[in-house]
């Protein structure tokens, strides 16, 4: 008989989750309790919410089953990530929490991604950034860059 | 006495004033110079204030998130970071100096044909533009020639017509 250690997660909105131990130690802050033996308890995650506990979760316990293709796995990533920004947001603050360094570079590269091949414009209409250059400042950019970059 | 009171005025309190040559100095009281040491500290302003408080949600990101995900996107993108904001562009600066400098960009290429394409997928790594040039095997830089003109023979060789100096030494012996 196999003996596998329950965790329970209490998340910032006081919602319990509990999660094999073998499952909740990709996260490496989780991991680092569980070492030091203080998880006797619920670990609280007060930087956490539960709708993103939600999503991290479906995420370990899909990179932790058995038999799953690499090419089955990129496609859950696709599909896990097609969300928006401020969900991306969310999840990447929790990974960054959470020590999940695997999951923070997966993420960081879906935004990296969402920023390829854009214009200035373009990012910042996406990212609904402002553009805070005043108009010499731009300017003195852009002869900066011209020897940066050539 | 009247400088005393000169530099009273300047609401140092008790002030000693000493005489370097022709000029005069007023030293303030020991217990006054936590005042005159801490200047007024300098007002920031800033144009765009309302602007800097607004910050969109993936500037509002810690700069390290922001920096690895800057670390994800192309060469040529980070010209075009540089010019969307501040806080984006001081993550780009970081990326550059600590991931980028030490990268070779893809190659882009430009589409001649629709058969182009095709090859394109297996040979996107293959050639990189700028890259240095490596040899399988290092190649001497020092040719045989360059490597006569420099070096002296130290040691005697068999061939005794390369030594002039002995045959000049030979005939002066006949002479004597």
């Amino acid at each position: 008989m196999s003996s596998t250690k329950l965790l329970t997660l209490k998340t910032s909105d006081g919602e319990e989750f509990k999660l094999d131990e073998a499952v909740a130690v990709k996260s490496q802050a989780i991991k680092n309790m569980v070492e030091d033996d203080c998880v006797s308890n619920a670990i609280p995650l007060p930087n956490v919410d539960s709708k993103t506990m939600t999503k991290v979760i479906e995420y370990w316990k899909k990179h932790s089953e058995e038999g799953v293709s690499k090419d089955q796995l990129n496609d859950f990533d696709k599909g896990f990530l097609e969300v928006h920004h401020s969900v991306l947001y969310d999840l990447l603050l929790a990974a960054n929490y959470l020590n999940d360094k695997e999951l923070v570079d997966v993420i960081c590269q879906e935004v990296a991604d969402r920023i390829k091949g854009k214009t200035p414009e373009e990012i910042r209409k996406e990212f609904d950034i402002k553009n805070d250059f005043t108009p010499e400042e731009e300017e003195k950019i852009r002869q900066e860059n011209a020897w940066a970059f050539d | 006495m009247a400088m005393l009171k000169k530099c009273e005025n300047l609401e140092f309190g008790l002030v000693r004033s000493t005489s370097f040559g022709r000029k005069r100095v007023c030293l303030p009281n020991i217990e006054d110079l936590d005042f005159i040491s801490t200047t007024p500290k300098k007002k920031i302003c800033r144009q765009n204030s309302f602007s800097s408080f607004v910050k969109s949600p993936l500037e509002a990101l810690p700069q390290d998130i922001l920096i690895r995900i800057v670390c994800g996107v192309d060469h040529d993108d980070l010209k075009r970071l540089f010019h969307v904001s501040k806080p984006i562009r001081e993550a780009t600066l970081v990326a550059k100096r600590w991931h980028f400098e030490y990268s070779t960009p893809r190659k882009t290429v430009g589409f001649k044909n629709a058969t182009d394409l095709e090859n394109l997928s297996e040979s996107t790594d293959a050639e990189v533009p700028n890259a240095p040039r490596q040899s399988r095997f290092p190649r001497s830089r020092l040719s045989r020639k360059k490597l006569a003109e420099i070096s002296v023979a130290l040691f005697t060789s068999d061939g005794e017509e390369n030594w002039p100096q002995r045959e000049l030494f030979m005939q002066m012996d006949t002479e004597i």
